[in-house]
């Protein structure tokens, strides 16, 4: 009967925790969403904490502790994927794109691409153009081996 | 001696609705997208975090592989969802169920504290499960 009871009790004050966190973590995923959804605009670290409700320290805590990275971190880590896509699938300029994702200068443009690529904005769109052009030609060279010659 | 692995396969229903939802609902990045011919193509994704390993996302069909009889199987099983394949690990298993079941991703557990940490179960929509369980438990 007693184990009973304090099974009953654990049982509650888990079901209490998971509703307690479930609370916490649905005001950072909003703050998230946000910025999912907002990244290709001018948004700043307040906009973010305004969309979770938390004060600067504890919206930086928490989304570090959600997401691995701080919110600065993730929105620029957004904006270099689009910058990617920008690179590889647009006639726009390295300089219209850097500006446009509001990066600071084209050199710190570059210097964020390169550590994420190993290439320079330029040598980036040219070896992915390249690509795109060998895929057309020979598209089995970017299919693993039996995969390549079943197909 | 075998030093890694590249590419681990995911059989599901539709080619462009497995698409959408693992690079929209999931998060995941495209890493190839061939066109083998009408209605095949090789496409793999990657969750953003990079692991090396790229996702085979495959949808059984009449071919070398298959039969008719076997890839009607295979897409029978996928679609009754008793087919789980990989364990997906996040910073923050709470903050990433939030995000999913916002997005309207199928939990089949909540996060719940296992011997071996926290974890829970969602499914794909062509109905395969998966683990996600958090870093470092």
């Amino acid at each position: 009967m007693i184990e009973m009871r304090i099974q009953a009790q654990l049982m509650l004050m888990i079901t209490n925790m998971m509703h307690k966190k479930r609370h916490v973590y649905k005001r950072i995923v909003e703050a998230k969403t946000f910025i999912d959804e907002n990244y290709l605009r001018p948004i700043k670290l307040e906009d973010m904490m305004r969309a979770s409700s938390y004060s600067k320290f504890h919206f930086t805590r928490l989304f570090k502790q959600a997401y691995g990275l701080s919110p600065h971190k993730y929105l620029t880590r957004l904006r270099i994927k689009h910058a990617k896509h920008e690179l590889k699938d647009s006639t726009k300029s390295i300089k219209d794109i850097c500006f446009s994702l509001g990066f600071e200068s084209p050199s710190s443009f570059s210097h964020f691409i390169k550590r994420d690529t190993s290439h320079s904005p330029i040598a980036y769109r040219k070896t992915s153009l390249e690509t795109q052009v060998e895929i057309q030609k020979n598209p089995m060279k970017f299919i693993p081996g039996c995969y390549a010659l079943i197909n | 001696m075998i030093a890694k692995l590249t590419h681990t396969f995911i059989y599901v229903l539709d080619q462009d609705e497995a698409l959408q939802f693992y690079t929209e609902k999931l998060g995941f990045n495209v890493i190839a997208n061939i066109p083998l011919g009408p209605n095949k193509r090789w496409l793999t994704v990657a969750p953003p975090g990079d692991s090396g390993i790229e996702i085979v996302l495959m949808k059984a069909s009449v071919g070398p592989f298959f039969t008719d009889e076997s890839a009607d199987s295979i897409n029978s099983v996928v679609s009754k969802g008793q087919l789980g394949w990989c364990v997906f690990s996040c910073p923050n298993i709470y903050a990433t169920y939030e995000e999913l079941i916002k997005k309207g991703v199928e939990f089949i557990h909540p996060p719940t504290e296992t011997p071996s940490g926290i974890s829970a179960n969602f499914r794909d929509n062509s109905g395969n499960w998966f683990s996600l369980q958090q870093d470092g438990e």
